[in-house]
């Protein structure tokens, strides 16, 4: 009887229990040394589908397929003696049949992956103790977590000669796309090259294909 | 009863089918006319065709495939809605959409039908239209990357087609420009279907980025004539013609302007040859009034010295024909010394006085 209560009790404390455990973003291959890449006047971009289960897993620790979120990597490098700047708001991911998919803030792809407390909720039938255990380990995972993601996010950034920048945008999923491939979808993108001397500013786009490889 | 059975189903099939003879003639007559280069009739006998047989699939598809060809592309997609209404189980109408979205520039859509056309085990024919397709569509994207990988697959598919040679010319040309290497292609193509409306745009385009315009406007004429309805081309030869309008009123213009300044110049030296002639008379005139002056002169000196000497002959005559000095020989004489010189009026002494010297007779000198 004890040894049952052992063996249950343990189920549910590893049950409960959660760690958050994921791959560093790769920043080992800069744009240009993609096949798939746009060059915007010397900045090149390239950018690869992170949505796969085994990817996803494998850099979100879950699969964000499955919440509805679609992780795209993009990767800039400048080549070129202007000073560039990219925003989030200027880049979209457009499906095959010519639908878009909303971007996401980082924030919100956070909320909604982070684990949940009712897992907690599991210890308390057995005893107090596991459950506080429990609940420590989802709070100390989400921030893992939260972090993570916060470092692995783009945001609004300037380029300039020579620098390299790398990030992850994230796009909701509309759920009757839920199973849609990416292999002709595109990913748009607007920059900005700035002003210099004599030369005016320019709004450059890019359209690319996401790599899968 | 058996086979009155029969006869009544035959009979009834035959009754219920959706294709009349007249609209299959309709189409027979379409494809046969569009094989030989008739490119607007047999659009006629199709619409014909599917107003008398709405449910005639294959007219839909045709006609929609001969519109789409003729860059009629709001009324091909209208054939294609059409055929997939009555069956969307068959590639064909798939494609089709696919090919009149990449000629609306909706080049993203196109994908998504290309690959609906996939799901739906297309024939090997089928399959190489949709990787082309999707080339062409990637190609207009600028996805290079993506078009290779699709020419490729159409290449795995029919190795010796020519559109594969014109799209791997178009995917060259669109990453590095134009190029001799890529009109050397287009040629090769047109070499062996010189009515394929696609090379004779895209050799067109290339003659126009190049800035030849006789070339361009070359390729595209014959591209119009093979049934080609680009409006970007009717625009671009619109161009054209006002471009060459205005060089021909400035031409005219030009030469009227040197008509006019040949003129100017001719007139110019007429008036100089004119000056230069009345100049010369002028001259002329002026050394025959020099020289009449001259002779005027001399005559005027002449009658002059005439006047002058027969003025004093006349006075001389005065003198001379004067009776009261004819006779001299009663004068007094007018003696003078030889060695003194001193004269001696009265005629009478007859020695100087100062030295005795005889006196001679002066006026006999």
């Amino acid at each position: 009887m004890l040894r049952t209560l052992c063996v249950l009790t343990l189920s549910f404390v590893l049950i409960g229990c959660v760690s958050y455990r994921a791959y560093e973003k790769d920043t080992s291959r800069p744009a240009h040394q993609h096949v798939k890449k746009k060059d915007l006047k010397g900045l090149a971009i390239a950018a690869e589908d992170y949505s796969s289960a085994k990817k996803s897993e494998k850099y979100f620790n879950r699969n964000l397929r499955d919440y509805g979120y679609l992780p795209i990597y993009l990767s800039f490098a400048n080549d070129s003696d202007y000073e560039y700047t990219v925003r989030q708001g200027n880049i979209s991911l457009s499906f095959e049949d010519g639908s878009q998919a909303q971007l996401v803030e980082t924030k919100t792809v956070i909320e909604n992956t982070q684990n949940s407390y009712g897992r907690a909720l599991l210890g308390i039938p057995l005893l107090i103790f596991p459950a506080f255990i429990i609940g420590s380990s989802v709070s100390s995972a989400n921030y893992d977590l939260e972090k993570d993601y916060n470092a692995k996010s783009l945001r609004d950034f300037n380029i300039l000669k020579d620098e390299k920048v790398f990030g992850f945008v994230f796009f909701k999923l509309p759920s009757e796309k839920s199973n849609a491939s990416l292999n002709d979808a595109i990913i748009k993108i607007n920059v900005v090259k700035k002003a210099k001397q004599s030369e005016m500013a320019e709004t450059l786009e890019g359209i690319l294909s996401l790599s899968t490889d | 009863m058996y086979k009155l059975s029969i006869l009544i189903i035959f009979v009834l099939c035959i009754g219920c089918s959706s294709v009349s003879k007249k609209a299959q003639a309709d189409y027979n007559e379409a494809i046969s006319q569009w094989d030989n280069g008739n490119y607007a009739q047999p659009i006629f006998l199709l619409e014909e065709a599917v107003a008398d047989s709405p449910k005639f699939l294959d007219a839909h598809l045709k006609l929609a495939e001969y519109k789409i060809y003729t860059n009629q592309t709001q009324g091909a997609m209208e054939s294609v809605e059409k055929a997939l209404a009555l069956d969307n189980s068959k590639p064909q109408g798939y494609i089709l959409k696919g090919k009149a979205f990449v000629q609306q520039d909706e080049n993203l859509k196109a994908q998504g039908q290309y690959n609906k056309a996939l799901q739906l085990e297309p024939s090997q024919e089928q399959k190489f239209e949709i990787f082309l397709g999707k080339a062409i569509a990637k190609i207009n994207l600028g996805l290079h990357e993506d078009a290779q990988n699709n020419i490729d697959k159409a290449k795995s598919v029919s190795p010796d087609n020519e559109r594969i040679i014109y799209l791997n010319a178009l995917l060259r040309e669109k990453k590095m420009g134009p190029n001799s290497l890529t009109i050397k292609e287009y040629k090769q193509v047109l070499a062996k279907n010189p009515t394929d409306v696609d090379v004779l745009k895209s050799m067109g385009d290339t003659w126009q980025q190049l800035e030849v315009a006789s070339k361009a406007i070359k390729y595209y004429k014959v591209y119009l004539e093979a049934g080609g309805k680009s409006p970007q081309v009717k625009q671009y030869l619109d161009k054209q013609i006002q471009i060459r309008k205005k060089q021909m009123a400035q031409q005219q213009q030009s030469n009227q302007t040197e008509q006019a300044r040949i003129e100017l110049e001719r007139i110019k030296a007429e008036v100089e040859k004119a000056k230069a002639q009345a100049e010369l008379e002028a001259q002329k005139a002026f050394a025959d009034a020099e020289a009449r002056k001259a002779i005027a002169d001399s005559e005027a000196q002449k009658a002059k010295a005439e006047v002058e000497k027969a003025k004093i002959e006349a006075e001389s005559a005065k003198y001379l024909n004067d009776p009261l000095l004819k006779d001299t020989t009663q004068a007094t004489k007018i003696l003078n010394c030889p060695v003194c010189g001193r004269i001696y009026k009265d005629g009478k002494q007859q020695t100087c006085d100062y030295d005795g010297t005889p006196l001679i007779d002066l006026t006999e000198e």
